[in-house]
């Protein structure tokens, strides 16, 4: 790779030890042809030489289980909304071709909290809403692949931490916080 | 191809491929608002959602305004999301409106479709408040 790559692209040192966006195999699982044909040239233009188009979440399905995948976009309407099922099963059910931290970004054209919430819930790494520039699929990949969030696997949740990195939460002290020193001020005063 | 390519490079590839894309979907546009107007008629409400979410979608994406919202209103009311039941007329007239519009893709006519949108608009705002 050459250091203007690494640099702006930041395909460095990522988990999965590929650092060129040619070495991605991406899977796009999209009843849209023609936001399924974009997305595609989208990613071939950035240099993606192997990416999986299923127009059905069967055949989605089946690749995930039969070849070894980076990156899965699916349509959050696809096979009425069942691009939500497909999600929660990659995330509970084993592949042995892939393992349930694989970073799916989900793209949608509906964008209420409402709908956010249930993508968020069902273990999406990303969300991007349609219409999406390249730029903003550069971004979303980019995110999704490098900067990857810890996964969390509990009984309610299993996908990347719904909370973002650390270093973009601001720290907020007020008279509630129930974090440190407060925390004790508040145990303190309820003892009281 | 040249698997070093810079993110300005990258960049200018993709848009370059998007802007392919648009022209071939400008050219089926005529085609697919009519696909949606059958779907309409049949009653086939779940086929009419997905149409208007996926023409929704790619009318944003290669510059389609008047044709988004539009398609988004007919969304949102064969999913049942409106405020107030829409009549008849008011679909025939979003449904006319939008085959004007798509009439002629390769010159389209601004102002008509500016004066088109803003006749149908009270009819798309009194039935869904949020368009």
């Amino acid at each position: 790779m050459i250091k203007d790559d690494a640099e702006i692209f930041g395909w460095t040192d990522i988990n999965m030890g590929k650092t060129e966006i040619s070495d991605l195999t991406i899977l796009i699982a999209d009843k849209n042809s023609f936001i399924a044909k974009t997305l595609f040239s989208i990613l071939e233009a950035f240099g993606a030489k192997r990416i999986i188009l299923c127009d059905d979440l069967d055949d989605a399905e089946k690749k995930f289980h039969n070849v070894e995948i980076d990156c899965i976009f699916v349509d959050f309407m696809m096979d009425k909304r069942a691009g939500l099922d497909f999600i929660r099963k990659i995330r509970t059910k084993p592949s042995t071709k892939n393992d349930p931290e694989l970073p799916i970004i989900l793209e949608t054209g509906v964008t209420d909290i409402d709908s956010v919430i249930l993508a968020r819930d069902a273990g999406v790494t990303e969300i991007i809403s349609k219409p999406f520039s390249p730029a903003q699929v550069l971004q979303k990949l980019d995110s999704a692949i490098n900067r990857r969030r810890e996964f969390i696997q509990t009984d309610d949740f299993i996908g990347p931490n719904r909370r973002r990195h650390k270093e973009n939460n601001s720290e907020w002290a007020g008279d509630n916080d129930r974090r440190g020193t407060n925390r004790e001020t508040q145990k303190k005063a309820m003892d009281h | 191809m040249n698997e070093h390519l810079n993110k300005e490079q990258m960049l200018a590839r993709a848009n370059n491929a998007v802007e392919k894309a648009g022209l071939e979907f400008s050219g089926e546009l005529k085609k697919r608002i009519r696909e949606l107007e059958i779907a309409i008629h049949q009653n086939n409400r779940q086929e009419a959602v997905l149409m208007a979410y996926n023409l929704e979608s790619e009318a944003s994406t290669f510059g389609w305004p008047r044709v988004t919202r539009i398609c988004k209103w007919l969304r949102k009311i064969f999913s049942g999301e409106f405020d107030l039941a829409p009549e008849a007329e008011e679909v025939l007239d979003a449904l006319n409106a939008l085959k004007v519009m798509v009439s002629n893709p390769e010159e389209r006519n601004e102002q008509r479709d500016a004066a088109l949108f803003e006749k149908i608009y009270p009819s798309l705002k009194r039935v869904i408040s949020e368009i």
